[in-house]
């Protein structure tokens, strides 16, 4: 093995983290024979040793893993039972849903739009910063329409308080528009914008799904194929406020 | 260093626990995430969809040894399929001359700022990003790199090299940089 199989071979090697295979033994006993292969692999050693530390200091955002734990399910286990139970259980599962559905009928479907909510709200309360400032709607527009964003319409309610500025998200894959404008008091309301594809149950023409979210309440509703939704703190009589349809 | 909960791996997939599952693997999934669309909400929403997939998926996976490899696959998998949906997936093997070696000792990469030396990584090529990262995280061996990546062990090695390559090019820059500011402060 000469110097550069050598190197080649112990840039890529961790002690500890890879394995001691025969390659890396002939590299590593090149290093006894070869001083100035040794000092570049000491130095190779140290280099690495200060970017992992550095990589291992990244934070993840505040809040993420609480959200992850709270939005998401173990995998179902699976399961070892006989053809015959699995099918007398579909039975009674498909005819139990069928009374609970018709009991419910035509209820909006909570549980995606709650998660959107919940999720949504999260980003909110974390006080993160805004991509882009303005206290002009229009200059807002013009931002967002630059960076592709969601088409959106803003509530007339809505569009009469002063705007404080917008963020791109993202949920499930899907960029989610959010603009900011201040109520009285120094509260906020929020207008979140997202493709109808991220949130498939909602219904174009359904009545508004509200979510409370702690203190926040949210009013989410589709218009076209897109899905809309206001978070203001109160209750649902101040998002209802907000509606196009108050 | 060892893999991280080394616990989870004596039994079958069933009866990992989902809570410790995300305890040991956000992080690390998450600053895989961050070194390959380099927005903070892009990699946090990864990350919750990567374990999205493993909340309906991962029952499918028989051995248990391989979750990790299978989170971060998974997570390199999505993070491709966004990008080809963006249509801006376009970067390829550099053809460009081999970068000369550079000079960052240590030393200097220690009292670096830390978002120098992670600008430095994650304005790399691709291709060298997301095998260099994961080595850095130090979770994985090179065999599981070219796993989660889907490349031959011998490519893994070959990107590793001229990633760090780039890296202290990047680096050296950044200093230069930094030395230049600080005396052109000096003398304003």
């Amino acid at each position: 093995m000469n110097e550069q199989e050598a190197r080649l071979i112990l840039q890529a090697y961790r002690p500890g983290v890879d394995p001691d295979d025969p390659d890396v033994a002939a590299a590593l006993e090149e290093t006894a024979r070869n001083p100035e292969l040794a000092r570049w692999f000491a130095e190779e050693q140290a280099f690495d040793r200060a970017i992992a530390a550095h990589l291992g200091n990244v934070p993840a955002p505040f809040g993420l893993k609480t959200r992850i734990l709270a939005q998401l399910a173990p995998p179902a286990a699976p399961h070892r039972w006989s053809w015959a139970v699995k099918l007398a259980g579909v039975a009674a599962l498909l005819f139990l849903l069928t009374q609970v559905v018709s009991l419910f009928r035509p209820a909006a479907p909570k549980a995606p739009v709650s998660n959107y909510a919940r999720e949504m709200v999260s980003f909110i309360r974390l006080g993160g910063t805004l991509d882009m400032q303005s206290d002009d709607l229009g200059q807002i527009e013009e931002w967002l329409s630059k960076k592709e964003a969601p088409p959106r319409f803003v509530p007339p309610r809505l569009a009469a308080l002063q705007p404080l500025g917008c963020r791109l998200l993202s949920f499930r894959g899907q960029t989610v528009t959010l603009i900011c404008f201040k109520r009285d008091n120094d509260r906020l309301a929020h207008l979140f914008v997202v493709d109808r594809a991220a949130l498939p149950q909602m219904k174009s023409g359904a009545p508004p799904v509200f979510a409370g979210v702690g203190d926040w309440m949210t009013a989410s509703w589709v218009e076209n194929d897109r899905v809309y939704m206001i978070a203001v703190q109160g209750d649902r009589a101040a998002v209802q406020h907000y509606l196009p349809s108050a | 260093m060892a893999a991280p909960a080394a616990s989870i791996y004596v039994r079958g997939v069933a009866d990992l626990d989902f809570e410790k599952l995300v305890e040991d693997f956000y992080m690390p999934l998450y600053r895989f995430a961050l070194s390959l669309s380099r927005q903070e909400s892009d990699a946090a929403d990864l990350t919750q969809q990567t374990f999205f997939l493993w909340a309906s998926k991962g029952h499918q996976l028989r051995d248990a040894s391989k979750v990790k490899t299978w989170l971060f696959t998974s997570l390199y998998r999505e993070f491709l399929g966004r990008k080809r949906q963006q249509d801006r997936f376009v970067e390829g093997e550099s053809n460009a001359e081999a970068i000369g070696a550079q000079t960052v000792p240590a030393s200097v990469v220690n009292q670096l700022d830390g978002d120098i030396v992670q600008r430095a990584l994650f304005a790399l090529e691709e291709i060298y990003r997301a095998p260099l990262t994961l080595f850095y995280l130090q979770q994985h061996s090179y065999k599981e790199i070219a796993e989660t990546l889907e490349v031959p062990i011998g490519t893994v090695m070959s990107r590793i090299s001229r990633g760090k390559e780039q890296l202290r090019k990047a680096l050296a820059d950044s200093v230069g940089l930094t030395t230049s500011e600080k005396t052109k402060q000096r003398h304003e």
